[in-house]
């Protein structure tokens, strides 16, 4: 039998009037909210949100997974304009608070692979990133994005550290960006984005790597060369552009072959390729996953 | 009696890791990703023990306190208390991968693993020959065997800066500041017109 993964089936992907409903029968059937109720139609347990906002890979904040909650209590992210521009008919900026009202809210159950080998299913509220770029009307020359995320020394002490070229950047090619997975989350658990999770908004490619998810956007720009990405340039032979979650790629210096939900202590579950979102596949048609990793 | 309040101070020092060990056990606070904190404080404690125990003997000389140098003659409770942090933190690492054995092989010789392995050899060879007995049979052998654990201090750089999240440089603030005292006293012993040929 095929497993049943993912996401959540398209009846879940809510809109604002599916989720009302959803508080309807949340109402009737108090032990259940309406992020239980997403859940319940997923196959996989949901990580905790405790779990989910206490342990978080934030460099500009700290380069351990507990410091970066500490650090950011008290500091708020946002809001601000967020910038799409480039190459596109159409450049625009828009207040982070203004996106779900102007683009429509979705939820999303998603798995989430970090490249360190942990793992977490977490439930995220956004926008798909494909209507932000329609708006923009990318160029025919458009084949990239690169994501640009926060600089504020004031804010995180994290940018003290001279290893890495701040502000962090990402890049997506542009048919990874337009792929209906891809979400641009405002929210977790029902509620706004904590700092340590990428208030305001961050990006999520639930085939991807984590890194590939880059917090607290400032810009969005359209190109057409592939942008440079940060943990790239830190660590070429370790970080590629694609990092696409493949189990049988092992990063240099660990093994890819599995992974540990946060929460568990010794048990692992085997790592699927695309994290098991095989339906990006034919994004990668005739690509050797091993050498473009 | 400054002595033995000493000596109480050193064995708290040495048992207090454990003792936040296990109240971080008991009191569930070991969050998200358990196994790894684990790994973490217990490799934390033998950080800073290998630190303790590299320095000691020059700052006992540098500063002539009666208490750094009661600590500096108890080297071998430190050393022991190391290999046992060094044990805590090996074991639980073979206890996560018994769920992926078949990586085994391939995961022990990965330089991240195998630099804390061989440290950890050189822990087990310094233990076991600890007692005075041992210092008794291997005469001035021994010395030279317990020099060891200046070699133990480069694989840990190497072990920490090769972890998911290394950093040669935060890996440095413990290699430094041992070499340098060494480096300072092994100087300051020596008639200065020694110096030019060390050089």
């Amino acid at each position: 039998m095929k497993q049943k993964l993912e996401v959540t089936d398209e009846a879940i992907f809510l809109n604002r009037r599916t989720l009302i409903k959803g508080l309807g029968l949340a109402a009737a059937w108090p032990s259940l909210g309406p992020i239980e109720l997403l859940a319940k139609n997923t196959s996989e347990e949901l990580t905790p949100e405790a779990l989910v906002t206490s342990y978080n890979n934030f460099y500009e904040f700290a380069t351990d997974k507990q410091n970066p909650k500490k650090l950011a209590e008290g500091v708020s992210l946002g809001p601000w304009e967020l910038e799409v521009d480039g190459l596109v008919e159409r450049p625009f900026k828009i207040s982070t608070d203004r996106l779900v009202p102007t683009f429509g809210l979705e939820q999303r159950v998603y798995r989430f692979r970090c490249v360190e080998a942990w793992s977490m299913v977490v439930p995220w509220q956004g926008v798909p990133l494909a209507r932000l770029i329609e708006r923009a009307k990318p160029k025919t020359q458009a084949k990239y994005l690169a994501f640009i995320s926060f600089y504020d020394p004031q804010k995180a002490p994290g940018f003290q550290n001279q290893q890495y070229q701040w502000p962090y950047q990402e890049g997506l090619r542009l048919d990874e960006a337009l792929h209906p997975l891809t979400l641009l989350a405002t929210g977790l658990y029902g509620k706004p984005l904590p700092t340590q999770n990428g208030a305001p908004l961050r990006l999520v490619v639930p085939w991807k790597y984590g890194f590939k998810s880059a917090k607290s956007l400032v810009k969005i720009t359209l190109t057409d060369q592939q942008p440079k990405t940060l943990w790239n340039e830190a660590a070429p032979q370790e970080y590629g552009f694609y990092a696409n979650v493949n189990p049988q790629v092992d990063h240099p210096r660990w093994s890819q072959a599995k992974e540990k939900r946060l929460g568990s202590w010794f048990d692992k579950i085997d790592t699927l390729p695309f994290n098991g979102y095989e339906e990006v596949a034919y994004l990668y048609k005739g690509m050797d996953l091993s050498q473009d990793f | 009696m400054k002595n033995a309040l000493a000596i109480y101070g050193l064995n708290l020092a040495l048992v207090l890791p454990f003792g936040f060990i296990a109240s971080e056990i008991a009191l569930g606070h070991l969050g998200a990703n358990p196994v790894e904190r684990l790994l973490h404080l217990s490799g934390q404690a033998g950080l800073w023990l290998i630190f303790g125990l590299t320095c000691l003997p020059r700052l006992a000389i540098l500063f002539n306190w009666d208490w750094l140098k009661t600590w500096s003659k108890k080297r071998r409770r430190i050393g022991l208390s190391l290999f046992f942090y060094a044990c805590l933190h090996l074991g639980i690492f073979f206890l996560d991968q018994l769920t992926e054995l078949e990586k085994l092989p391939k995961n022990l010789v990965r330089p991240f693993t195998l630099s804390g392995l061989v440290a950890w050899v050189i822990f087990l060879v310094l233990a076991l020959t600890s007692s005075s007995w041992a210092q008794h049979k291997l005469k001035k052998n021994w010395n030279r065997l317990h020099r060891l654990v200046w070699l133990a201090l480069p694989l840990i750089w190497v072990h920490l800066t090769l972890k998911e999240e290394g950093d040669p440089w935060r890996a440095s603030f413990w290699l430094f500041p041992p070499i340098m005292l060494w480096l300072a006293l092994r100087y300051k012993t020596r008639p200065a017109g020694d110096r030019a040929v060390v050089d």
